[in-house]
């Protein structure tokens, strides 16, 4: 199953983040309670973690990217060999993470 | 969150002391300054602005309201301190009017982290000049206290970014960034400010960005919007008169108008201001401080259509570098005019006053280390408390700025600011 990493609402109304540094790579494995990649506003840093194993197949952010409250920053699947739509916003479910502000 | 008392009577007379009679100080009369700010709050408790005693027994003010009861409009009675405090603003004018300086800066932050959920690396930021505007030479970054290892240092526009070990959280960090740059006066002509009218027109797309109608405080509201369209209509017809088209300028000209009308420029409790929408709020307040009169300034702009951002970064006064925002309007395609309400102090509040429009269209020397949204230090992993005071103090040449929980008192950041003029560019 495919599944997408979005700027969830929870982090407020017209928010954007900005990618910091991703901690992991596509084709990377990735397991439950791995950070994945590092969010950035001028009040905090978001640490997100993966509540879900799989793999990381696509980023459609790089490093200093803006993402926008909503916007897919990558998709993850559960082998190495399901395909992944070039997309970003082709449907899927979202990925189970955890968003720890500091 | 008025009448919340943060400040013991030293930490009053130390503030007094850093806006009132600084070079007194600087010039090694301390205890005549003191003696000065000694003064000054006996005679604000004469008048009623008075200590009160916290679960320790020690007395505590609210610095912002003492403040504010020693400031008056031109014109008004007032304090005697508060002529020697726009003195002191005056003469830091006077000290930087020159055009484009040498100066050295130093910057040592200290910072006070709270226990984290989870143990993880903490990032942790030090300010640097946007090398668009000052191009900082010389850098030197120490990391002179942490309890975790340095793990990584690396420096992007606009800023210094440590990554430290998760220790480091148990006890204070400091760091220190000092560099050399030329900054000065930033004067801008006016007089080729484009149509109010076809605004919409020349605006770029890059520069839709400053028109989002919410960003931080700087959140539209059906008052803001009101008040704009009425600025609109005053600006058009003194253009009328004029024999031809109201312009941004002319629309930024009777926005710091109003806002120099209805606000004392000072110190606020930005937490009573809420978050939904903070400027709605503040219109029915009678202060300002710096970053909430660009807010302001701001929202008027963009409600009429016309770009605008906050922009924040450290005055270059020596003995008193603090930090500072103010606001820049696209009067122009690609033309930014900073406008910065803070001369309302030296003006008291005069439009007519020398100096009620020396920051409009120009500010004197300062670095410019961030320009909301994209371009900011950050916070990184430290944590601004939810309701904060600010503090000031003269210490070693220099401004020390600690920022507290307004309720338990516990510094979250404090900064020692120093400068110094290496001679004029030549």
């Amino acid at each position: 199953m495919i599944r997408k990493l979005d700027v969830p609402m929870e982090l407020g109304e017209g928010v954007e983040v900005r990618v910091l540094a991703w901690h992991k790579q596509e084709g990377d494995a990735i397991a439950e309670g791995e950070a994945l990649v590092e969010w950035e506003t001028d009040k905090a840093i978001v640490l997100v973690t993966a509540k879900q194993g799989g793999f990381l197949r696509k980023l459609f952010a790089r490093e200093g990217d803006w993402l926008k409250v909503g916007e897919v920053s990558a998709f993850f699947a559960d082998s190495l060999d399901e395909p992944v739509p070039d997309d970003r916003g082709a449907a899927a479910q979202g990925l189970i993470a955890n968003f720890e502000t500091t | 969150m008025s009448g919340v008392a943060f400040a013991t009577r030293d930490e009053l007379v130390a503030q007094l002391v850093a806006q009132c009679w600084p070079h007194e100080a600087l010039a090694g009369d301390v205890s005549g300054a003191r003696a000065n700010a000694e003064r000054t709050v006996e005679r604000l408790e004469s008048r009623g602005v008075s200590f009160t005693a916290d679960a320790r027994g020690t007395g505590r003010i609210d610095l912002y309201a003492a403040n504010l009861a020693l400031k008056a409009r031109k014109g008004a009675p007032c304090d005697p301190a508060w002529p020697a405090w726009q003195e002191t603003i005056r003469r830091n004018l006077r000290a930087l009017e020159q055009g484009p300086h040498h100066v050295t800066f130093t910057l040592r932050r200290e910072w006070h982290l709270l226990p984290q959920d989870s143990p993880r690396s903490l990032v942790l930021r030090l300010p640097l000049p946007l090398e668009a505007r000052e191009r900082p030479a010389d850098l030197s970054v120490r990391l002179l206290q942490s309890a975790g290892a340095l793990l990584s240092q690396t420096r992007a526009d606009g800023r210094v970014e440590l990554r430290l070990a998760p220790e480091a959280a148990r006890a204070p960090v400091i760091a220190e960034v000092t560099f050399s740059c030329v900054a000065g006066d930033t004067a801008q002509a006016l007089d080729d400010a484009a149509p109010l009218a076809s605004v919409n027109e020349w605006i770029e797309e890059p520069d839709r960005l400053w028109l989002a109608e919410k960003e931080g405080r700087i959140a539209r509201s059906t008052r803001l919007d009101a008040v704009a369209a009425e600025l609109t209509r005053e600006c058009e017809a003194v253009a009328h008169t004029r024999g031809s088209s109201a312009t941004t300028i002319d629309f930024a000209r009777a926005a710091w108008a109003r806002i120099f009308a209805r606000f004392v420029f000072g110190d606020l409790h930005h937490a009573a201001l809420g978050s939904a929408a903070p400027l709605e709020v503040l219109w029915d307040a009678p202060v300002v401080d710096c970053t909430l009169g660009a807010s302001l300034l701001i929202a008027l702009c963009r409600a009429r259509g016309i770009p605008a951002r906050l922009v924040s970064g450290y005055l270059l006064t020596p003995g008193l570098p603090s930090r500072h925002s103010w606001a820049e309007v696209l009067i122009a395609p690609g033309r930014w005019a900073p406008m910065d309400v803070n001369c309302w102090d030296p003006a008291g509040g005069d439009l007519l006053d020398p100096y009620g429009a020396t920051f409009f269209g120009r500010v004197d020397a300062r670095l410019t280390c961030e320009i909301a949204p994209r371009q900011f230090t950050g916070w990184g992993s430290a944590r601004a408390p939810a309701a904060w005071v600010k503090l000031l103090e003269m210490q070693e040449g220099g401004l020390t700025q600690t920022i507290r929980d307004a309720h338990t008192h516990a510094v979250a950041t404090r900064e020692w600011a120093h400068v110094t003029l290496r001679g004029p560019q030549r």
